[in-house]
């Protein structure tokens, strides 16, 4: 176990929103066994009051979430000296692989409780709060996430020892190294930048054509092609923006450009990836959920919004991803 | 006109399937029509207060319903009560619920701070209505050096910043003087004239005599008797 | 967003009005940060200093291990390291450590010989011959000693041994130059009575990074009775014995801020009759549960921004002006490694980060429960004077 600032602050806030949520979650099983909306009992007057209560709770774990994202990249990279080899970022993680599902376990809960607090207002603005079952029913699979993330963050620190020898971004991400990342740096950069522009594209559209129409499919088929860019423009970062970014042939790192030698290009870059992934998928869940009047015009009130912000915040991430190969110097197919 | 309210058979049970149930209405009917001005007569503990309560959105009926302007209210969540409380009512209480520590004008501002008002347009909102209460020159005066004429014009100010259709208003001249007592029923006298519905709970007779009052309903044991 | 303005000018007032009550807060509050930060600021200075030394020191440190214990290397060894592909320069280094029992004071001396250039002098100039010696600033300031006078010394045999000070200088890092004395090679190596042709260690430059391991694999083959050191071992040491002492005192002190965590909770909830009426009013008035909620996460947004600034202030002012006094018991341990310098100021986001979370986030999350218990006063209670 290494005893670093930054891990103990990591495994405090994941404790504390822990124990937030996992109060927020009993209440919410309260509710769900509890409620009646006809009842004018001081029973019901409490748990209506509760739902203020699990909203904050949510809010700040959300909020806590995504500072303990950054600060869980920023601590990865600032401990790689202590391991043999590695040079970044994805060095430390290599030292111990359970730090790649730290990784996608926050960024699994990001997306959850962004949603859970994005529909949790809307549910707020109806007088009939038809979605009371189901978002405290979301509380249980989230709770189960936060102890994962302090658990994983657990195992993943105290397994690291700082004597072991790690591979870094260099030979992970090297083409041919035999990883399944090397694999993902070793696609053709030709192809995968045709199927990445000819995805986003279509994405770019299905959301232009939401704006217009007024269609659930199309909602739905923007959701479907949401999942689906989100790991493809995650490949496409290792696969080619990256070497762009870095004007280097081989350095695929994606996590090199969230620090200061790239003007924190990473920041701006990612949080438009996310934000625009995040409400591609809300439109298509608000027309699932969406069954009750009162909803439907809650919905319909802040559809334009969202198909706006994932149209804006994923062009951020295009723009900023695509600006280096088009004016960059470095060229990774002379010509 | 909007200020119209109807009570259908109402019933307030507190602690309810406990040992120590209370039984503070029972199957009260009622209507006020807007721009009417009605006193609730009654003795203390014969649930004035509590239907005050629940007319005003203060909290929500055992069974039983209230409309405001043919809207139901009383099976709305709380946290859709609170708007509309601001919306509809002014309330002028018993113990004038006024903060102490803070100036006349932040007292009368308060409404205002959970509403979609910019702290500019509250602030003109709250000059004009000082102004019309000759608290003007007092505006930054701490509550608790006002007399209690004074006082009770704060908070008679404060109740109307947000233009409330109705006002209600709970034994308000408990523990005022005769003099101040009829200030404040001219002003209420004043602002039925205006158009708002008004709704006074008391026990003091002055009231229910007043010439402001159009019609005194009488209550006994949380029914109303006549 | 009006709104949350609106309630947070509202927070703003309503803490001013409770003064006394949420400046006791404050002061505990920021303390406390002020702690924690000192010592994060502390040893990140430390490390960066350190970290800065190295990064311009040599790739690979070689030393010759004898019955498994640092011994000194033959100088001709270097001429065997030179010819490895790949190597730039390759120096032996006479160097080691110098007790003087008169000031109390530990010296390192280090002799150098064409490397003199690379001092920056602030006065006189690099020793001419073997009777003359140059001082960094620290030694100058400590033994009150200047250009021109003589150094007084007892050699490796026991003899009075004096020496004239040439020059003083000057480096980047105090760290690096406060205990430093440079002589000759040949002066070094007779006052220490080192046999000549030997040397303390061999520095050796390489010129791709990425080649250092395979070079110190090559040394150690060549040469089986040495142990090369490359720079990102040493590197590693420090960051380990770096992140440990910080990581250790912080334990101790987060434990104190769990304490205070406790405190705020007892504070946040013992909300005093009067503050319970005022909400009560708040909620009569047309403020609903979540206002009132909103408004009392301000106010504990405002307490923990307000300590913030003021705590890592203090930290500041306390680490870099004051060189950190209050830590100087508990860095005793530090002082072998480093004798008196001055910390290079030296702060960043991630420090501010860690120390957000580990101070903030306890106490937003103890106010959480206490805020909302306040938020659900019942309305109907101001309407009935309760």
């Amino acid at each position: 176990m290494i005893l670093h600032p930054g891990i103990l602050a990591l495994l405090l806030g994941a404790f504390v929103s822990l124990v937030l949520i996992f109060f927020a979650a009993l209440a919410g099983v309260k509710i769900i066994v509890h409620w009646d909306p006809s009842s004018s009992s001081a029973e019901q007057l409490l748990l209506e009051r509760t739902t203020y209560l699990i909203s904050t709770i949510v809010g700040l774990v959300l909020c806590f979430s995504l500072f303990s994202g950054l600060l869980f990249l920023y601590t990865t990279d600032d401990i790689h000296p202590l391991f043999i080899g590695a040079m970044c970022a994805t060095g430390t993680l290599n030292a111990n692989p359970i730090g790649w599902n730290v990784l996608l376990i926050k960024g699994i809960i990001f997306f959850l409780a962004s949603l859970w607090v994005i529909f949790n207002a809307i549910d707020q603005h109806c007088e009939d709060t038809p979605l009371v079952r189901k978002k405290y029913a979301a509380l249980l699979i989230l709770t189960p996430l936060l102890a994962m993330d302090l658990v994983l963050q657990f195992r993943f620190f105290s397994g690291l020892h700082p004597e072991r020898i790690t591979s870094c971004c260099g030979s992970l991400f090297a083409t041919g190294s035999g990883t399944a990342a090397g694999e993902l740096a070793g696609l053709p950069p030709a192809t995968t930048m045709v199927v990445f522009y000819a995805t986003a594209f279509i994405w770019l559209c299905t959301v232009l054509f939401c704006l217009g129409k007024r269609a659930g499919w199309l909602r739905l088929l923007l959701f479907l092609e949401s999942l689906l860019l989100l790991p493809l423009s995650l490949i496409s970062v290792i696969s080619f923006i990256s070497l762009y970014v870095y004007q280097m042939p081989s350095h695929h790192c994606p996590f090199d450009m969230i620090q200061k030698n790239y003007s924190f290009i990473g920041y701006p870059l990612y949080i438009g990836l996310f934000v625009g992934i995040l409400f591609g998928l809300v439109p298509g869940i608000g027309r699932v959920l969406g069954k009750t009047t009162s909803l439907k015009r809650e919905i319909e009130k802040r559809e334009r919004k969202w198909l706006l912000s994932a149209f804006v915040f994923f062009s951020l991430f295009l723009v900023l991803s695509s600006w280096p190969i088009l004016f960059g110097k470095f060229q990774l197919f002379p010509q | 006109m909007a200020g119209t309210i109807q009570v259908e058979r109402i019933s307030k049970y507190y602690n309810r399937n406990r040992p120590d149930e209370v039984r503070a209405l029972s199957e009260v009917d009622l209507t006020i029509a807007a721009g009417e001005a009605l006193a609730v007569n009654g003795a203390s503990g014969c649930g004035k207060t509590t239907l005050l309560g629940l007319v005003g959105c203060m909290s929500r009926p055992t069974s039983g319903s209230v409309l405001l302007d043919g809207r139901d209210v009383s099976r709305l969540p709380e946290r859709f009560l609170g708007d509309i409380r601001r919306r509809t009512f002014g309330f002028i209480f018993q113990q004038l619920n006024l903060i102490k520590s803070i100036s006349v004008l932040e007292n009368t501002l308060l409404p205002l701070y959970p509403g979609k008002l910019s702290m500019k347009e509250m602030k003109i909102r709250a000059e004009r209505i000082l102004a019309r209460f000759d608290l003007t020159a007092r505006a930054g005066v701490k509550v608790s050096r006002l007399s209690g004429g004074e006082q009770q014009r704060v908070a008679i100010a404060r109740a109307l910043i947000h233009q409330p259709q109705v006002i209600i208003a709970d034994e308000p001249t408990a523990h005022l003087d005769s003099v101040l007592a009829a200030e404040l029923l001219d002003i209420l006298d004043e602002l039925n004239r205006e158009g708002k519905t008004v709704l006074i709970a008391t026990h003091d007779p002055f009231v229910s005599n007043h010439p402001l009052i159009n019609r005194v309903i009488r209550m006994r044991d949380g029914r109303i008797v006549d | 967003m009006i709104r949350l303005l609106k309630i947070l000018e509202f927070a703003l007032s309503s803490l001013a009005r409770r003064k006394f009550k949420n400046f006791s807060i404050i002061v505990v509050y920021s303390f406390t940060i002020a702690v924690l930060a000192s010592v994060l600021l502390l040893t990140h200075s430390l490390k960066k200093m350190a970290m800065d030394v190295l990064v311009d020191g040599p790739d690979i440190v070689v030393q010759r291990l004898s019955g498994g214990r640092h011994d000194l290397i033959p100088a001709d060894y270097s001429g065997i390291i030179e010819k490895i592909p790949g190597v730039g320069r390759v120096q032996p280094r006479v160097w080691g450590y110098y007790y003087d029992s008169l000031n109390h004071t530990n010296y390192t001396m280090l002799g150098i010989d064409e490397e003199r250039q690379r001092f920056v002098m602030v006065d006189g100039k690099a020793p001419a011959d073997d009777d003359q010696c140059m001082i960094g600033q620290g030694v100058a300031g400590a033994q009150h000693a200047e250009t021109g006078m003589d150094l007084l010394l007892i050699d490796g045999n026991g003899i009075g041994y004096s020496c004239e000070i040439s020059g003083v200088f000057k480096a980047a890092s105090d760290l690096w130059t406060n205990d430093l004395v440079l002589f000759t090679k040949d002066a070094l190596r007779r006052f220490f009575a080192m046999p000549d042709g030997l040397a303390t260690d061999i520095t050796v430059e390489v010129f791709n990074a990425r080649e250092v391991p395979q070079v110190a694999q090559k040394i150690k083959r060549l040469l089986p009775d040495t142990r090369p050191i490359t720079i990102d071992e040493i590197l590693h040491t420090y960051e380990s014995i770096f992140n440990w002492r910080s990581g250790l005192m912080l334990t101790i002190f987060t434990s104190s801020l769990i304490a205070f965590s406790i405190l705020a909770w007892d504070k946040a909830t013992g909300i005093s009759g009067e503050e319970k009426q005022e909400i009560g009013i708040l909620k009569a008035i047309g403020w609903d549960t979540g206002d009132v909620l909103t408004l009392k996460l301000c106010e504990g947004m405002v307490i923990s921004a307000t300590s913030f600034l003021v705590g890592v202030s203090m930290a500041y002012a306390h680490v870099f002006l004051l060189d950190a006094p209050l830590f100087v018991p508990v860095l005793k341990g530090w002082s072998v490694l480093f004798p008196r310098f001055h910390l290079v100021p030296y702060i960043d986001a991630y420090q501010i980060i860690v120390l957000g979370f580990l101070t903030i986030l306890p106490y937003m999350a103890s106010t959480v429960l206490p805020s909302w218990k306040a938020a659900i006063t019942d309305p109907e209670n101001a309407m009935r004077g309760v």
